[in-house]
């Protein structure tokens, strides 16, 4: 039983990393690239190499090589284009702007020029920030994601907030 | 101390609940501080085009279909090595062979290497075809003649004893509690019970296992054994082994109570045709037969 769940190269187990990872990786990928196409034909790269070395990698070093895949990837590609974000639809209950009709609007206007501002960050401070603020993971886990330290990745966040609010305050 | 204008991690880690307490009460009065607030907050409502996993699946499964490179795992391969060994035992059990015949039956055996046996009557050899160049070893009871090629040593083993040669020609009579052997041309090591008695002969030498001094005496049989073209001779032996040979040409069961099997016989008996051979045998030791078909009876005339 043991060496069935350890080995990605049973189908079923192969399967389960899949939808635990594939969305994650995506994302990743579309953070970095800023092409949603691109970034969904890289998971299917990523998948495949996995597949093909599946003997090698045990199930729990099997997020780590996609993501070192997904990274190798994408050194070969060059195009660095912005992200297209949204904001989730759920509002938030507290939100006690929503009474005054002119705050909504201030605050719906900032909201859709944090989000430009999110969209065109550069590529590096935009992929940490993102893995953090959308995916929800941890400093550690991006740390390790990217094969960087995790004080680079508290770098990264500093600037991606110094950069945003800077963005912010040059278009208002 | 720190602040989020002097220390480039200062506002990661804020944002990851790191800061020192003097740090985080410092920050909090900032005017800043509401405007990074805000903007991590909102930032975190932010979301990308949901992957569609299902049709991402669909797409890899198409890829990965039929290649699926599967170490061995370690079930297969005791598998495998058991099939193997049980194949290779069957092999192995299956080269046996045995050639066995019938009272006056005489019958040439080739062996894998192109050596021959020829087997006398009522004897039977045995040996395994299977890896026959690495050791050619065979099982004898009965009598044989045998032509060997050159080659790995060539072992005839028997109740009594051991013939060990490399390239000759030599017989082999191992009968009830009789073991003779003679070499008709090369060299070949005589043993009993496990090399513990041991006698090497020449061309055209000849050996006979005695029990009652349990050692191998020179035989003086010059002539070899000539029982391939159809007679056997003999040279003042026992009455006894003669009688024994009858049977093994004829099927005879005899009757001896009568007689003294130790008598010396000197002459010989032709296979060709039974009853002379009885008459060639008895005659001259004055020693009357009765023959009721394969029976006879033997007693002394008065």
């Amino acid at each position: 039983m043991k060496d069935q769940l350890d080995d990605v190269c049973n189908k079923s187990t192969f399967r389960q990393v899949f939808m635990a990872h594939a969305e994650e990786l995506r994302n990743f990928l579309y953070y970095r690239c800023g092409q949603l196409q691109q970034a969904e034909d890289l998971v299917q790269e990523c998948f495949v190499r996995l597949w093909k070395n599946c003997a090698k990698v045990p199930v729990e070093k099997a997020k780590g090589f996609l993501f070192t895949a997904g990274n190798n990837l994408f050194l070969n590609q060059v195009k660095h284009q912005k992200v297209v974000l949204q904001y989730r639809q759920t509002q938030r209950p507290d939100n006690s702007n929503r009474a005054d009709p002119q705050k909504l609007l201030e605050y719906e206007e900032f909201r859709d020029r944090l989000r430009e501002a999110v969209e065109n960050m550069p590529e590096n401070q935009r992929a940490v920030f993102l893995m953090n603020r959308i995916d929800g993971m941890t400093y550690k886990e991006i740390a390790q994601n990217l094969d960087i330290g995790v004080k680079a990745v508290e770098k990264r966040m500093h600037r991606a907030l110094i950069h945003l609010r800077k963005s912010l305050k040059k278009e208002s | 101390m720190s602040t989020y204008e002097n220390d480039d991690t200062f506002l990661g880690r804020w944002l990851n609940g790191e800061l020192t307490e003097a740090e985080r009460m410092a920050f909090e009065q900032t005017a800043e501080f509401e405007e990074f607030k805000t903007i991590a907050d909102e930032a975190k409502e932010l979301t990308v085009k949901p992957y569609d996993k299902g049709m991402g699946w669909s797409e890899l499964s198409d890829k990965t279909g039929g290649k699926v490179k599967r170490m061995m795992p370690w079930r297969v391969i005791a598998a495998t090595l058991l099939l193997l060994i049980s194949a290779t035992f069957v092999w192995y059990i299956t080269g046996r062979q045995t050639v066995e015949t019938l009272a006056g039956q005489k019958q040439l055996v080739s062996l894998p290497d192109g050596s021959t046996a020829l087997l006398n009557g009522q004897s039977e050899l045995s040996y395994n075809s299977r890896f026959w160049s690495s050791g050619r070893s065979l099982q004898l009871s009965g009598e044989a003649f045998f032509e060997v090629n050159e080659g790995s040593e060539f072992k005839v083993n028997t109740e009594i004893g051991a013939v060990e040669v490399l390239g000759t020609s030599f017989n082999v009579y191992s009968r009830k509690t009789s073991f003779e052997v003679y070499c008709q041309t090369g060299r070949v090591v005589v043993s009993v019970d496990n090399e513990r008695v041991e006698a090497i002969l020449s061309a055209e030498e000849a050996t006979r296992y005695n029990s009652d001094t349990d050692k191998l005496e020179d035989l003086n049989e010059a002539s070899g054994p000539a029982w391939q073209i159809g007679e056997n001779r003999y040279k003042s032996q026992p009455i006894g082994r003669v009688i024994q040979d009858l049977s093994a040409q004829f099927g005879f069961v005899f009757d001896v109570d009568f007689i003294d099997r130790d008598r010396p016989y000197t002459g010989l008996f032709l296979h060709a045709d039974p009853d002379q051979a009885l008459e060639m045998v008895f005659e001259p030791m004055g020693i009357a037969y009765v023959r009721n078909g394969n029976a006879v009876r033997l007693f002394v005339e008065e």
